[in-house]
């Protein structure tokens, strides 16, 4: 280019308007389904600060919250000035809030005049949703707040995006923490208790629960301080590799592994045993979403009768270990030789229904493995296989799981079959990180991207796909044997289409492809909401699980389709490796003229988007 | 230098009542650069996956060294040692670019699920051997394709370079035969030129023997040993690029027949045909 073109003027900041409306009437509606569904109401019951903030008023802020954020996102074109973010998208961002609040707003005025015959078919409208709304003080006042709380929750919002990183991750991490600390008051206490700090965490919190103002600026200041911290290790990390210094790399992944072992250990002392109990949960429904991850994330098929292979190594274990009177067969075998036994039947299982299904493609599969899900749980409900299985009343009594001289049940111990399952679940990711990071890894994601160029590639699509599949139901029966004999038992109901969904959720939330992305997945939705038929850590979310589920998985999809922990870009080796290029080039093909040639005209080569 | 690699003998595939491959020889020599030319919608593309095996011809044989191979999957026609480009570039997007070229190695390692589990020495050695042959054949292009670009997405390549990354793919299947669809579709003068010649260099330095389908005249006359006209399924002309291009069937095929043949202009195939076996 001979001539420079003056960038033009970055333009001024303007209030986005529709943006504002968008977002704020989205929020307003939300706010309203919160509590049209009752959520707002039951969550009121539960502090989070003692008398000054319900977790059902932080629910109905922290909507307002995110929409303001939102609002005050701008895109950032590449190559087009834009103004830097500024008080005009904090405006923004209050706009939206007064959307939301004045929707809100008429909300309120129709529940408080026509409240009465509108709850003939949304049953939660009830007087006392409109005394908390009010709080008991009549209208003018309810008004006030449901347009202002939004207002100044918005501008919170559009405040934190705008303001330096610094400031924004300490303001999040202080509502997350204080979040935290009033929800999980019992967890709180129990840990601090067990390091013998039990008076301090009580001094936190209030009587009748939530956490004494005292309390909530300790905490306030624990997350800022951490949050500097972080923030801070951070950059220094940042200017480090930017001057070209990685350390090394091996030792830092020593010391993670080492920290993920003490914590493996250590935590579970810690916890009392409703948490642990919980926990194993969390590694049961974690080690089956690493399966479908294989399956779904890797091999890009959409299974839904995955349940079934969950069944097989659920009711094996059951069937082979239980001294079960009202069973036709019952060898009372070895939790050890049994889970064996539950595997294999699981790999026969992949490949009896493998098999017909390896030929179909995406949706197709998917249905036919609904198909498979529903198959399954007849035949465990039916005559046919009552004698062996038990139809309805299912198998009980299955024994803990014996180790060495002792035994390890999860009603008497949870802390020694939480360490049990995490030892499982640490075996299980090595398989699949080891799976993945192999030829036949490399292969399954070539047919997940394009199932005929990776035949065109000698790829033998259908007995990869198979073995895909077999190898998702080796983790599956695994699983489902741990699950048998954490509960005792094994129930047709614990086997529902509705385990392959929410299995999905757990994959696709987490981060599709990606080992830890799904465990985090599973913390969040099995620890935090409850699995299908367990309870998570909010008793109050039980209700509104399936909701929150559905919620959680269109807002995921909508914005931020990769998971919560997607698959990192190799960015550090990748700049590590920007540097060497030139090095491993002359190293390796440098040497040969006609190359050297090449390397000219690679030099005027233009690049490069596409 | 003339032994048959690739001996295709009557062959034909019809889609429904239409006749897309219709009954066609074609006899490739070792280390020959053969190009197949004709119109859009002569059956080239089709010709191309009948061969690889993403087709299943109606009749005819594929003799590929001495095997048949008609109607084999299309994994097998590779591990034989047939590799091929697409003509719309269809990389796996999601991958790096290292490991694109890494499945490639698929069907000339067999490494299965135990030794990657327990990673066994013959494993690691072997994933080892994938990953240098992968960086290997990426240094064919200089420097566009190495690097820091091992590790990034397909995605973030420009078009030129999603083409070579294609062919890069392909020959890491280690081929005896390698057919190329359009090979410099999409790519300016300086790039075909110099991809024109790695075609070439794909047969001296690495003896493959070439097949591509290519619309670009200036490139077929340049390397092309022999060259291949197909027209509505049917073989219509073969021989140098000269006595090619020359060929009035040929001429009429890309550019229609003169102005005062214009009554008797053929409406269908069978007329067409029809009408050239007369002339």
């Amino acid at each position: 280019m001979s001539t420079t073109v003056a960038p033009p003027a970055a333009p001024a900041a303007e209030v986005d308007l529709g943006e504002a409306r968008k977002v704020g009437l989205n929020t307003g509606v939300g706010m309203i389904i919160v509590c049209a569904v009752g959520m707002a109401l039951t969550f009121n019951n539960r502090a989070i600060i003692a008398e000054y903030l319900s977790m059902g008023w932080l629910t109905l802020g922290l909507l307002p919250l995110v929409g303001g954020w939102l609002a005050a996102r701008r895109e950032q074109l590449e190559g087009v000035e834009t103004a830097p973010p500024g008080p005009t998208d904090v405006a923004t961002a209050t706009l939206a809030g007064a959307f939301a609040g004045g929707l809100f707003g008429l909300f309120l005025i129709i529940l408080s005049t026509v409240g009465d015959s509108l709850r003939d078919v949304f049953v939660q409208l009830s007087p006392q949703l409109l005394d908390m709304l009010t709080f008991e003080r009549g209208l003018g006042v309810g008004l006030a707040v449901a347009i202002l709380l939004p207002v100044a929750m918005a501008a919170l919002g559009g405040a934190v995006r705008v303001a330096p990183p610094r400031v924004g991750r300490a303001v999040l991490q202080v509502i997350v923490w204080v979040f935290g600390f009033g929800v999980l008051e019992s967890v709180v206490v129990s840990i601090f208790e067990s390091v013998g700090l039990g008076a301090f965490a009580e001094s936190l919190y209030a009587q009748r629960g939530g956490l004494t103002i005292v309390g909530t600026l300790i905490v306030a200041a624990a997350a800022i301080a951490v949050s500097t911290l972080t923030v801070t290790m951070k950059r220094r990390t940042a200017d480090r590799q930017a001057r070209g210094d990685f350390g090394n790399i091996k030792a830092q992944r020593v010391r993670t592994y080492g920290l993920l072992l003490a914590a493996a250990i250590v935590l579970p002392m810690l916890f009392d045993r409703s948490v642990n109990d919980m926990l194993i949960n969390v590694v049961i429904f974690g080690i089956m979403a690493m399966g479908l991850n294989i399956v779904i994330g890797l091999t890009g098929m959409l299974d839904l009768g995955y349940v079934a292979f969950f069944a097989v190594g659920a009711y094996t274990t059951a069937v082979l270990t239980a001294p079960a009177t009202n069973l036709a067969f019952s060898p009372e075998l070895s939790f050890w030789l049994a889970l064996p036994v539950a595997v294999l039947l699981a790999v026969v299982a992949g490949v009896i229904i493998g098999t017909p299904v390896i030929r179909l493609r995406g949706d197709y599969l998917a249905i036919v493995t609904l198909g498979f899900a529903a198959i399954a749980q007849v035949l465990v409900l039916s005559d046919w296989f009552a004698p062996v299985l038990g139809g309805p009343q299912g198998v009980r009594d299955v024994p803990p799981v014996p180790l060495g001289f002792t035994e390890v049940s999860a009603t008497v111990d949870p802390r020694g079959f939480l360490w049990l399952s995490l030892a499982f679940l640490a075996l299980m990711i090595y398989v699949a990180w080891r799976l993945q990071h192999s030829r036949l890894g490399r292969a399954w994601q070539a047919i997940r991207e394009d199932e005929t160029v990776a035949e065109a590639m000698g790829i033998n699509v259908g007995a990869m796909k198979l073995l895909s599949f077999c190898v998702g139901a080796v983790f599956a029966a695994l699983a489902g044997g741990l699950f048998a004999a954490k509960v005792s038992s094994a129930f047709p109901t614990s086997f529902e289409l509705l385990v392959s969904v929410l299995v999905l959720v757990v994959v696709i939330v987490g981060g599709t492809g990606y080992v830890p992305g799904v465990l985090l997945g599973s913390l969040v939705l099995v620890g935090v909401l409850g699995g299908p038929t367990t309870q998570g850590l909010l008793a109050e979310f039980a209700q509104y699980k399936l909701l929150i589920y559905g919620a959680l998985l269109v807002v995921m999809m909508l914005a931020k389709p990769e998971g919560l922990l997607p698959k990192p870009e190799k960015s550090r080796e990748i700049a590590r490796e920007e540097m060497d290029q030139d090095a491993w080039f002359d190293k390796n093909v440098g040497g040969s003229s006609d190359v050297a040639a090449e390397r000219g005209a690679a030099g005027s080569d233009t690049e490069e988007q596409a | 230098m003339s032994t048959p690699i690739l001996e295709v003998e009557q062959l034909a595939i019809a889609f429904g009542g239409l006749k897309a491959i219709d009954n066609v020889d074609l006899t490739v020599n070792e280390g020959e650069i053969v190009s197949i030319i004709g119109p859009n919608g002569a059956g080239k593309t089709t010709f191309f996956n009948c061969i690889t095996g993403l087709l299943t011809p109606d009749s005819g044989r594929i003799v590929f060294e001495g095997t048949d191979i008609a109607g084999w999957s299309a994994d097998a026609v590779t591990r034989q040692g047939l590799a091929r480009t697409f003509q719309n570039v269809r990389l796996f997007p999601d991958l790096t670019i290292l490991e694109n070229v890494m499945v490639g190695r698929h069907g000339r390692t067999d490494k299965g699920l135990f030794s990657a589990l327990f990673s066994t020495p013959a494993f690691r050695k072997e994933e080892q051997e994938i990953e240098e042959h992968a960086k290997k054949v990426l240094a064919f292009f200089g420097k566009r394709l190495v690097g820091y670009r091992f590790h990034q997405k397909a995605t973030v390549l420009s078009y030129a370079n999603r083409r070579r990354l294609e062919i890069a793919r392909a020959m890491a299947t280690e081929p005896r035969l390698i057919c190329l669809d359009e090979p410099v579709a999409g790519m300016n003068p300086m790039e075909t030129a110099e991809l024109t010649g790695l075609i070439q260099k794909l047969r001296d330095d690495w003896g493959f023997t070439v097949v591509m389908i290519e619309h670009d005249m200036n490139v077929v006359g340049e390397v092309s040993d022999r060259v291949v006209v197909l027209d509505h399924g049917v073989k219509i002309a073969e021989g140098d690029y000269e006595d090619v291009s020359n060929d009035p069937n040929v001429i009429e095929a890309y550019l229609g027949r003169p102005a005062e043949d214009a009554t008797h202009k053929a409406h269908t195939a069978d007329e067409l045909l029809h009408n050239r076996e007369e002339a």
